[in-house]
């Protein structure tokens, strides 16, 4: 993108961003059965603008805050709200939210246009300006090149497309995506994690579904996690990693060129063990050295101590385990 | 080389707000309809051309009576037969059963066309998740249902209503300046709009109602089909016979429905008065009050176990 659409963006984006109101979603006490089984116990949870990844191995209750967010299941107990008003059976607060189902929800018999029109028609576009939005839309998702075909012929990618461009038709103040990413392409998986992190940039209060950890990284750092039913974390990453202080924090240390291979993070090893408590566990690499602490802050204390007195050459220290999947394992296990 | 700048872009148009989500599901509806014929390969030019041949044929017959009265001296011995034949008949003195024979021809039709257009309406939106995208928008279950009822409803109607009204104003035309044909005619007409409510809704209620209970159209086109073929010609008939009541006609859909068609376009030859208008109407009643909870109750986005 040139600089000067750049800053057009940046413009638009930020007058777009003034516009619109924060939209805060909000589940009070929210239980669901199905029969015997509890999909969802008691969650208490306030979702607001920006993006929110909510993670969850199958059968957590993910699907089931999706459909009772987007007022297509009634809650059992509790209640689910958008900026106060119930969601469920109110026509005024579901023309607010925008949809990415799971399943697909396409006629294959229609040309993508006209699916669109269609859908822009029940969201209160005039027949004359309905077409216009859906080719604007189109674009977007970029299926322009196949806006006259109909969709029967789509790949997987190209239906994943179409169903976001069906979501953002009417400009949602809340962007619900369930398993957005399944069945993209790379190029287009960049694009969509791209427009979903432009909405929560704009102030769209955007709550993605996925198992897929990576996926849900790359959109946001705020996620919540469900686990049979329950919210089992909320916040950042770096956030959640902090309050899980019995587990021991895995961190490589890069060591220089020097001596034989290994000397070097051996030698700063014996550095690390002198002190009492600070190493739970280490093991040496060619290169590198891997240590589990429970001290962190200690340790960074420690090794910038090191870096000053220039007796171990230390490149690179990278902690292991505050990314998703280390925080997801912690917390399921 | 050309680079676009692909960032989001909200609508800077206005919107009309609250929609009217039936109109809009129904042509919605009928486009697929139509885009279903020609995916199908159905000759649908044959097919409506062959629905609207019942009203070919009385067209024909109310020109040539016309014709041939107003031009007897030409005839000769022809008109004289004519004004006693029993179809000459049918399109002056008793005019109104032509056009109840106008619906009943239609009954194979409306079969058809309920196969054919209506045994997906919600069978598919099942199958596809389609309901999950319909009611997360401001669209609720009844309007949604409305929606597809008079999806089908339009195209029952075409094959129904819309031949019975061309040729009422046939004879209307033809009978302008006649003194009480033309008061008649127009008469007949706004009689036979209530005569083809009867016969557009209770078919189209019950192909949505099969419709919701599947979820492919193919079931749902067994299921109405059997449904109708069961009651129609076969449980009906074998207990007519054993028990030699006129009563068990009541079992046949179109029964019901044609006593009250003829009731209401005042056909005083057609209809049986053997059976209580009543037990007509409770019929459609019944079947209504097991139609209506069915759909409401089988219309709701698919929801997962966990």
């Amino acid at each position: 993108m040139s600089s000067v659409q750049e800053a057009r963006a940046a413009a638009g984006a930020a007058q777009r961003g003034a516009q619109r109101p924060a939209a805060i979603l909000r589940l009070q006490k929210v239980s669901r059965w199905y029969g015997d089984v509890l999909a969802l116990d008691a969650v208490d949870l306030s979702i607001g603008p920006g993006v929110t990844g909510l993670l969850g191995p199958n059968g957590a209750g993910k699907s089931t805050m999706i459909r009772l967010v987007t007022g297509l299941a009634t809650p059992g107990d509790g209640q689910v709200t958008l900026d106060g008003q119930l969601v469920r059976n109110n026509l005024d607060v579901l023309a607010r939210i925008g949809y990415v189902p799971d399943g697909d929800g396409l006629y294959d018999e229609l040309p993508a246009r006209r699916f669109l029109a269609d859908q822009a028609r029940l969201r209160g576009f005039s027949s004359a300006d309905a077409p216009r939005r859906a080719s604007e839309v189109l674009e977007r998702v970029g299926l322009t090149q196949a806006a006259d075909r109909r969709t029967g012929g789509f790949s997987k990618g190209m239906r994943q497309r179409l169903k976001l461009a069906q979501a953002l038709l009417h400009d949602p103040d809340v962007l619900v995506l369930d398993e957005p990413l399944t069945g993209l392409d790379p190029v287009m998986r960049r694009d969509f994690i791209r427009i979903v992190r432009e909405l929560g940039d704009e102030g769209v209060t955007v709550l993605v579904s996925s198992h897929v950890l990576h996926e849900i990284e790359a959109m946001t750092n705020g996620i919540v996690l469900l686990h049979h039913g329950q919210v089992l974390a909320e916040g950042t990453v770096p956030h959640i990693r902090d309050l899980l202080d019995k587990y021991a924090r895995r961190i490589r240390l890069t060591t220089g060129p020097g001596g034989a291979p290994g000397a070097a993070p051996r030698a700063l090893a014996k550095e690390l063990l002198g002190h009492d408590g600070l190493i739970s566990a280490l093991s040496v690499e060619e290169n590198a050295l891997v240590v589990e602490t429970l001290g962190p802050d200690r340790m960074c204390t420690l090794l910038q101590g090191l870096a000053a007195d220039g007796r171990h050459n230390v490149l690179a220290v990278e902690p292991l385990d505050e990314d998703l999947a280390s925080v997801f394992a912690y917390l399921v296990d | 080389m050309v680079i676009h700048d692909r960032s989001y872009a909200r609508w800077n148009g206005s919107r009309e707000g609250p929609v009217n989500a039936v109109a809009v599901i129904l042509q919605a509806g009928m486009r697929r309809g139509v885009a279903t014929l020609f995916r199908r390969k159905i000759p649908a030019v044959l097919l409506i051309l062959t629905a609207f041949g019942p009203f070919v044929f009385f067209l024909i017959a109310i020109y040539g009576r016309y014709y041939v009265l107003n031009n007897a001296a030409n005839f000769g011995g022809l008109a004289e037969e004519m004004r006693g034949s029993e179809l000459a008949q049918m399109t002056t003195a008793n005019g109104e059963t032509v056009y109840t024979y106008m619906f009943v021809f239609q009954w194979a039709f409306v079969l058809v066309t309920c196969v054919l257009l209506g045994s997906g309406l919600v069978a598919e939106d099942r199958r596809a998740n389609a309901l999950e995208l319909y009611l997360a928008r401001p669209v609720t279950v009844r309007q949604y249902l409305l929606g597809k009822l008079a999806t089908i409803g339009s195209f029952i109607a075409m094959v129904t209503v819309l031949p019975t009204m061309i040729l009422l104003l046939a004879a209307l035309s033809l009978s302008w300046g006649e003194p009480g044909e033309a008061a008649r005619v127009l008469g007949l007409m706004a009689r036979t709009v209530a005569a083809g409510a009867v016969w557009v809704a209770v078919p189209s209620m019950l192909i949505v109602t099969a419709s919701c209970l599947t979820e492919r159209a193919r079931n749902a086109a067994i299921l109405w089909l059997g449904v109708v073929v069961m009651l129609e010609f076969v449980i009906s008939n074998i207990l007519l016979e054993i028990f030699d009541e006129q009563s068990f006609l009541l079992l046949q859909p179109s029964f019901s429905i044609r006593q009250i068609m003829t009731w209401i376009l005042g056909d005083t030859v057609d209809f049986n008065a053997a059976v209580p208008l009543w037990q007509s109407v409770a019929v459609l009643l019944a079947w209504a009050a097991f139609c209506i909870p069915t759909m409401l109750r089988r219309v709701k986005p698919v929801e997962v176990v966990a």
